[in-house]
Parts: structure tokens; sequence; C-alpha cells
């Protein structure tokens, strides 16, 4: 009896042991105790201050004085940790670039400055100190193109993998290390330079005058890996040393890392503010330590390369988690989204809004994992208010409710102040879920003789046959041939090219593949293609001049069909093709590319013209920037709100979207001459040829005959050319096949119905 | 009569000290199960007769679904195809390994060796399957083809192979337990009997194998549902057709928002596997097995 009290006794006793310990992990957990919300929370405000905004290249804080350095010596500073900036007295000798160009420039709080001059073909190098003795460095060789830094009262430079620092009185300079990579930026608080390059960071000790015998290994492994995003200008680095305490500015946000410690700490959500605007590169930061009153958290100062200037503020009256958080998620980086995001949080800084894109290949996240969590957070209810739903299954979203009807926005768009055809182009019987923010209308460019003759010209057939009768004879080409047609070198651009204006009719409505119009399609294109390729040099067949690839950058509209905008089709038909009778692509940013792209066709020939791109669903235009809402959104008036401000004359007219923007007034405001009165051109082309020679071209402003055919072609369009992005891979990748005579038309439509086979039993 | 009634008293009382001492030790896993097994499946239950997201009533409609889809009928076959040909090749595969190594001092030094598959990422094993069998591979300038195989039906073989490569090994160590508990004097008796390997193999090792059949049988059945990643690493959402399982039909209704099917799905999944189970059960309680 005792023995079996004992061992339910020991029972009782693992089963509070195993209770207590569910207990201790399963608890919802208090972030503070009574309920009270943590207070604190970083907020960004502009600064404003006078001068031409582009030149001022960086920020400059020593002591009490904070400065911005302008390229042509037009200096200001401020006294009171950046609220306020006033003009500096100009620096002595100007600082450079009153003949030459400064290719290169430092400078400290005081007002000495470095600087590489180009001149007349020769570079200069000189050290103008800030009571106006200039001197002009010797020896740093012809070759290189060094960048200047600044840090503790010193220049540095880097030159090649090497770093040297320079006096800033004498202009003395001297060979510190060599980097093992490239260096991408140098930062010093005068004991310690921190040389940033491709695989991490170097430590250099400027009290030991040698490298460090002691790396920090968590710094340098925040930076390895960096060095071709920096290099293609997809990220920004700055680092801002502060004794112990080093400061890091990346897109990420802004990070805290004590020297040698084990973390870095973001303190800053780069995601919430400017700061998170990958178009947008730092030019330089200060901090300003203790914040406001010498207690608390610093204030951060953040100039942007396109002379922006942001302070960064703790302010402990707001909660650190905001009540309202607007989240607006896509799937890939939209250029046009992170501006109206930007837009958006200048305009109504009381909300806070989040952009958040799902594909990050820094975190090997791909579009398959990024739509899995996209999923679980929607079925759970706490999914992003706001969706860009560009190669999301939307029609699956709206059949399940995830989707709001955006009824609302569309009351407000009157049929005079946006093309409805294109806002309302994914309008089904059950309502209007989705709208694009901006279009681009796929196009045949040629002769206007030429393309008035060809009669009817609304199918790839009918292009075929004119392909087909123009190749035949061309004046003034080797062998009375065209080198080229129409412009593609390879199978896949001849598909992504004539799937801009085909595309949308490859669905039944029942949602199948219709096999006989991809049929169609594919037997069109394959006649254009050979057309195409008979006399094409072999040497360039299947080369791709434009070097887009397609699924990448913040351009939707490229990413989704490669670089086939009318502009750049003309590029390569200007610089390798001079004689091609067309050229296709689409006409996107219409008012503002538009210029350039008319220059292009004139130059190329006088009487130039384009129409429609003849296809499967001709009239169609590509929509770009797909705005949704979430149905299940707990700020409905907040989304409401974005959607709105995102649609209005107001921002539309205030950036430059990827892409025509949908509303109609934005449109007509850009048709208006920035430099009316003046006689200068609007803008000089250049292409520098193969064979060495050069091209200059002088673009003037179009002609009123020249938006009047714009205004055609916008007013022609019928409605979207969208399929579903599964189906359209599947026949781009395995359309090729068709094309090049590797395998039979019907046996490509069997491998393409097989390949989509389970998607669509699904 | 007294002292009787008091040892029956006693008896009784310690029989419920012995339940409720068995019930508290149990509590905590039937604690942990009901949290995170049991309430989770009520839920789905639930779930697979609403629409997911908007919460409306469908009825049956959400199963009617689940047995219209031609992928998840794609899916149950081959699913299906892939067991009757794998499970029993995994069983025999296994059993027969055990059989060799019980029987062999030297190889028995050498078991866990076979345990080692096991250890080898998923991905790894793809890579090597690439290497091997893509257009590329060394199979193809082996034969001086340029098949993809993994493109193609072989890609269910490749699948069923690998699978038991994997595999083998622990179900072999299940069934090396099984023999283990085998006693040594029984089969010695038979064999001073003049019972031959065959005889004493059918007459005494798989007799006293039944109780490790059933549960290495079971366990087998609900890895071969399992498999997913290999698959997917291979062919991603949707692969070669005949390696296109439940698994990955129940994926991409979760990643296409088709929660309300997926509920179903899984729902008549546990009723198939349940239904397996208990039947396994039954010949087990008869003795058929």
């Amino acid at each position: 009896m005792k023995k079996g009290v004992l061992r339910l006794k020991a029972a009782a006793g693992i089963l509070c042991a195993a209770a207590a310990l569910c207990g201790s992990g399963c608890g919802k957990a208090e972030g503070n105790s009574g309920g009270e919300s943590v207070m604190g929370r970083y907020v960004e405000e502009a600064v404003s201050y006078d001068g031409e905004k582009d030149t001022f290249v960086s920020l400059i804080r020593e002591e009490e004085t904070m400065r911005l350095l302008d390229l042509y010596g037009s200096d200001v500073i401020s006294r009171d940790d950046g609220v306020s900036f006033e003009d500096a007295a100009v620096t002595a000798a100007g600082g450079g670039g009153e003949t030459g160009r400064i290719l290169s420039l430092a400078g400290t709080a005081e007002g000495s400055r470095i600087c590489m001059e180009y001149q007349g073909g020769a570079k200069t190098w000189r050290l103008v100190t800030a009571d106006g003795r200039e001197t002009e460095l010797e020896g740093l060789g012809d070759q290189d193109y060094p960048s200047f830094y600044q840090g503790g009262g010193s220049f540095y430079m880097s030159k090649g993998f090497e770093i040297y620092r320079i006096d800033p009185e004498s202009g003395e300079t001297r060979f510190l290390t060599e980097s093992t990579s490239y260096p991408l930026c140098l930062a010093s608080d005068g004991e310690m330079l921190y040389v940033i390059h491709g695989e991490g960071v170097l430590l250099y000790d400027l009290q030991e005058n040698q490298v460090a015998t002691r790396q920090d290994e968590v710094l340098s492994s925040f930076f390895s890996g960096k060095q071709e995003e920096f290099l293609n200008g997809e990220t920004s680095i700055l680092l801002y040393p502060l004794g112990e305490d080093i400061y890091v500015l990346t897109h990420d946000g802004i990070f805290l890392h004590k020297l040698y410690g084990e973390s870095m700490e973001r303190i800053v959500d780069g995601g919430a503010c400017a700061i998170g605007d990958i178009r947008r590169g730092f030019a330089g930061m200060a901090v300003t330590e203790g914040g406001k009153d010498g207690a608390g958290d610093g204030i951060f100062t953040v100039l942007y390369t396109d002379g922006m200037l942001m302070r960064y503020v703790k302010d402990y009256s707001l909660p650190a988690e905001p009540e309202i958080s607007l989240r607006v998620y896509s799937l890939y980086e939209d250029g046009n989204i992170r501006q109206a995001v930007s837009a958006f949080r200048q305009k109504y800084p009381e909300l806070y809004i989040r952009y958040e894109v799902g594909v990050d290949p820094d975190h090997g996240a791909t579009k398959e994992d990024a739509l899995r969590n996209l999923s679980t957070e929607l079925a759970a209810g706490t999914g992003p208010d706001i969706l860009v739903v560009d190669d999301i299954p939307f029609e699956t979203y709206v059949e399940k409710g995830v989707l709001a009807e955006l009824g609302f926005l569309r009351e407000e768009m009157s049929e005079e102040s946006y093309f409805a055809n294109v806002t309302d182009g994914f309008a089904t019987e059950q309502g209007l879920y989705v709208i694009p923010l901006t279009f681009a209308v796929p196009v045949l460019a040629g002769n206007a003789g030429t393309l008035a003759g060809a009669g009817e010209l609304e199918n790839l057939s009918q292009l075929a046959d004119l392909l087909e009768r123009e190749s035949g004879g061309q004046a003034g080409t080797a062998g009375g041939q065209a080198e080229s047609v129409i412009g593609f070198l390879s199978a896949e651009e001849a598909l992504r090219l004539f799937a801009q204006s085909s595309m949308g009719a490859w669905r039944t409505q029942e949602g199948t593949l219709d096999r006989e119009a991809v049929t169609e399609f594919l037997t069109q294109v394959k006649r254009i293609y050979d057309i195409q390729m008979k006399n094409l040099p072999e040497e360039i067949q299947n080369m791709s001049f434009s070097g887009t690839e397609w699924g990448s950058g913040e351009n939707t509209l490229a990413r989704r069909n490669g670089s086939y905008g009318l502009a750049e089709a003309l590029d390569i038909c200007i610089m390798r093709f001079g004689e091609q009778p067309f050229c296709a692509g689409f006409l996107s940013s219409a008012t503002e590319d538009f210029p350039m792209t008319v220059g292009k066709l004139h130059y190329m020939d006088e009487e130039g013209e384009y129409v429609p791109l003849p296809g499967q669903c001709f009239g169609g235009c590509l929509p770009a920037t797909l705005m949704a809402m979430n149905s299940g959104t707990k700020h409905g008036e907040e989304s409401r709100l974005f959607l709105e401000y995102l649609f209005s004359a107001e921002f539309q007219g205030a950036v430059s979207l990827n892409g025509t923007p949908v509303n109609r007034s934005v449109y007509r405001q850009r048709q208006q001459n920035p430099g009316e009165g003046s006689t200068a051109p609007y803008a000089t082309m250049g292409y520098a040829l193969s064979d060495g020679s050069t091209i200059m071209h002088r673009v003037c402003w179009p002609s009123g005959a020249d938006f009047a055919r714009l205004d055609g072609l916008m007013e022609s369009v019928t409605g979207v050319n969208y399929c579903d992005d599964r189906i359209y891979e599947a026949v781009m990748e395995l359309g090729q096949a068709a094309l090049t005579g590797e395998a039979g038309i019907e046996e490509t439509m069997d491998g393409i119905e097989k390949e989509l086979e389970l998607y669509l039993a699904e | 009569m007294g002292l009787r009634k008091n040892w029956n008293y006693t008896l009784r009382s310690r029989r419920r000290l012995r339940a409720a001492e068995r019930f508290l030790f149990l509590l905590p896993s039937l604690g942990g199960a009901s949290c995170f097994v049991m309430l989770p499946f009520g839920k789905m239950v639930v779930s697979s007769f609403f629409t997911v997201l908007t919460n409306d009533f469908a009825g049956f409609r959400n199963y009617a679904a689940v047995f219209r889809n031609e992928a998840f009928r794609l899916a149950v076959r081959n699913t299906a195809r892939f067991i009757a040909m794998g499970l029993p090749l995994l069983l025999l595969g296994s059993l027969g390994l055990a059989l060799m190594i019980s029987g062999s001092f030297r190889l028995d030094k050498y078991k866990y060796m076979y345990l080692l598959p096991l250890a080898v990422p998923a991905s790894t094993m793809v890579l090597v399957w690439k290497l091997l069998f893509s257009g590329q591979g060394f199979l193809n300038r082996l034969l001086g083809t340029h098949m993809n195989f993994l493109g193609e039906e072989s890609a269910f073989y490749i699948l069923v192979g690998s699978y038991l490569w994997k595999n083998l090994g622990y179900t072999m160590v299940l069934w090396l337990a099984g023999l283990r508990s085998i006693p040594e004097a029984i089969l010695d008796a038979a064999k001073v009997d003049g019972a031959g390997r065959v005889k004493r193999f059918f007459l005494i090792t798989l007799p006293c194998l039944r109780g490790c059949i059933s549960t290495v049988l079971v366990v087998s059945l609900l890895n071969f549902f399992k498999v997913f990643r290999e698959v997917y690493l291979v062919g991603g959402a949707y692969p070669q057709r005949s390696i296109y399982m439940l698994q990955n039909v129940f994926h991409n209704w979760y990643v296409n928002l088709e929660q309300d099917k997926l509920a179903a799905g899984a729902v008549l999944l546990t009723v198939v596997l349940g239904t397996v189970c208990l039947l396994l059960q039954r010949l087990w309680d008869h003795g058929e097995i």
C-alpha cells in the first residue's frame, strides 16, 4: 500500500513538473507588467535646406558642426544638430569644379576639402584647406579613380585595393594597407579605420599604425558578400564609428554594434521609413549621441544621394509598436510601390506604413516560399492590408474572398480622369478586385507608308505576311537583304515579344489551356522567327543585346516582358541594324520616355510611325503594379486612404512611375513641354557603335501631331492583356523548341499541356 | 469472513490506486496529444465543412470537390502505386537483411552502417540523383543517350529505389529488435530436431515476429505517405506526373489558399489510414497475421 502511494506521489510530482514546464514555455509572453505599452519609437523628419539638392555629396559631423558638402563649394552648415541649416561661406577656391568635372570629393567640418578633378582629359588632385590654401597633390597615379573619405580629422583614400591616409593640412599621402577585396566604404573616428570591402570589414589601428591585431568577426560577417550588390547599385552602406559604438546604415535600417561585440542591434527599421528605399543611395550620416537633451537614444541625420535630408529622432510620446501599422506587400520589389509608400509616409506621417517584399534572394526565399508564407498569414487573418498581385494567383484569392471589392475606389474614378479600359480591365461579374496602377501598350513601329500600305494588321498571321514581303528586298543593305527585320535575336526573345499582344488569349473561360490559341501563336511566331533568322549573322544569333534578365528588377513591365520597351528595341536597332524596317516593343512611361522614343524613331526614319502590335489580344495593354486590398484588413479606412492616394493626380503627378499612369489628367499634364519657350533641344542622344564611331542626335520635344498619335494609341486600348504566370512561363520555356525546329508544334503543345496538366487540374 | 472482506477491500483500493497511477502517468502525453493533435484535427474536421476563409457553411461540397479533383485522384493513384510497390520490397528486403545480419557475427558489427542513409540530407540525395539521372548525367554518358530520367516515367522507379535505400536500414533495425527477442533455446531445439533453415524461419521465427510485424508494417505504411521532400526538390510544386504524390497536392492546395479542399482531403486521408490500421489490428487480434 505504502509503495503504491509512493508511486502515486511520484506520478503526481512528474505531472506537476511537466505542467510547470509547459506553463513556462507556452504562456502568452507579456512584454511588460500591468499591460502598459513600451513607449518610444524613431520617427522620420524631413529637413529643408537651400541649394541645388543633387549637388550635395556628403554629410560631415565634427564636434558641434554638421556640414553638407556641396560639389561646387556652396556648403550649408548646421549648429543645432541638423534641425536647421544656413549657408556656409563659400569655401575658398570653390573646392574645385569651376572648370572641370569633380570625380571624387571629401571634406571636413571646418571646411577643408580634397577632390579629384577631370579636365581636358587630365586628372588633377587638389587639397584646399579651410583658410583657402590650395595644394596640388602629385604622384597619385593617372590611371586610377580613387575615392576620398573623411573621418577623425583626416582624409582617407582608397585606390584600387590600396588604402591611404592624407594629411588635411599638408596633403602628405601615406600608404596604410591593402584590402583583400575591393573597398566599398571607409570610415574612421581617428583611432580606428574601418575598411568595408566585399568580404567583410578590415580594422586598421591608427594609433599603432598597423592592421588591428584583433578583427571584429561579427561586423565583418554582417558585410561579407555585399560587394556585388554595392557595385550594381542595389545597396548602399555607411558606417559611423563613435568610440566603442559603431552605427551601420543599410537599406535594412540603422544598426548599432559595439566594437568586438556579439550582435548587430537594429534600432531604426528601414522598411518603415525612407531608409528602405533602394532607389536612393546614402551620401552621408551623422549621429548625435544622447538624443535631444543628452539623455536617451541618439539622433541620426541621413543625407540621401538625391539630396533628401532626413532626421531620425526617438519620440517617447509614441508607443514602440504603432497602434496602426499598414502593411503593403508585393512578391517582388516594385519601384512604383516603393515610391508610393515613401510619398504616403511623408503625406501622412501619423500613419505607420511598411512595405514588404516576399521574394528575398539574399535569404534564399523563393517565390514558392513567399506564396506559402503569404497563404499562412492570410489564412490566419494576419495578412498584409494592401496586396500588389502581379505574379500572385489573384483569381484564387478573389474566389476565396481574400480580396476586397474595389467599387469604392472605382466610383471616384471618372471616365474623363482615368483610362477606364485599363482600370476596369480586371472587372468580372462579381465585381472589381484588382486595378492596375500603370500600363504599357505593345506597338509595332516602322515607316508610315509601309504600315499604311500593309492593309489590315491585327493578327500575327498578317504581321508575318507583312514581314515576309518586306524582308525580300531591302535597299541599301548587303545583298539587298536586311540583316534584321524586326529586331529579336533568339527564340525566347521572339516569344516574349509577341506574347505582349497575345498572352491574354491562352486560357479558356473555364480556366483551361486554350490549345488552339497557343498552337496558332506558336505557328505564327515560328513564321516570324524564320523570317528574322534567315539573314541574321550566325555570330549574333541567340545573343541578347538588351542584357536585362527576365524575372528581375523593380520595373514590373521589364521584369515580366524583358527589355522589350520600344525605346530599348530602337536603341538596339540603331546601334546594330541601321536598316531594320520594323521595330516592336511596349511603349511605357509614355509621357516621359515618349520624347526620347519619338526622337529615336524619327532618327531612324523621318516618317516613322507606330501602330498597336498585331496579336491574339489586339488592342490590349500590359497592366503593371496590380493593386488589391485584403478583405480581412483591420485597417480598412487607412487602406482605402492609401489606395485613393495611390491613384490620385497628386501622387501620380509627383513621381516618375514605371509605365503610363492610369490617371488620365496626369498623362495630359505630362505633355507640357518643360522647356516651353526655349529653343534648346529637349535632349541629346548618343551612341557608341561597335566600329568605334559615334552617333549624336538632338531630340526635340514631340510635336502636337506626335502627341495626337499617342493619344489615339492610348484611347484605342480595349482591355488588359494578362496571362497566368505559370501558363506564360510554360509557353515561353517549351515554345522555344518549336521555333528552333527541335520539336514540332504539336509535339511542343503536348509538352506544354503535360507541363500544365497538374497545375490546371488542381 | 471479516478477514476476507478486508482483503477484498484492500485489493479493490490497490486496483483503484493502480488505475489512478496509470492515468496520471498517461496524463502529460494525453494532454499533449489532445492539445496538439486531437483538437487541431477536430478543428480541421469542422473546417472541412466550411469555406475556410469566408467561414460559409459548405456541407459536403469540399469533399465532392476533392473527389472530383483530377489532381487529387492522380495523387491517390500514385501514392497507392508507390506503397504497393515499395512497401513489400521494403519489408521483405529489410527482413532479409536483418536475418543475414543476425546470423552473422561479422555482419552484425556493421549493422548501424545501414542507418547512414538516414543521415543524408534530402537535398544531397537529390543532387546525387540529378548527377546520375539528368539529361547530362552519368547514366546518360554511360548509355550514350540524352534522356532526362527524372522527367520521365522512370522518375517513379528512381523514387522507389531511393526511398528503399534510405529506409531499409531503419526498418532492418526494427526487425533486428524483433529477431533478438526470439529465445535462442527454441531455435536450438528445432535445430537439434533436424529442422532446416527454411522450416525454422516459417515455423519459429515468423510466428515469433508476429508482434513486430504489425508495428513495422504500420510505421512503414505511415512513412510512405510522408514522402515529399525528395519529390519537391526534384520537380518543384509540379513534378513529373508519376511522382506527383498526395503530399504534393496538399502542399499546392495550401500555397494556393485551397484550404477547404485541403481540410477535406486530410480528413479523408486520416479516415483511410485509420481504417487500414484498425483493419490490421483486427487481423492481428484474430491471429490472421
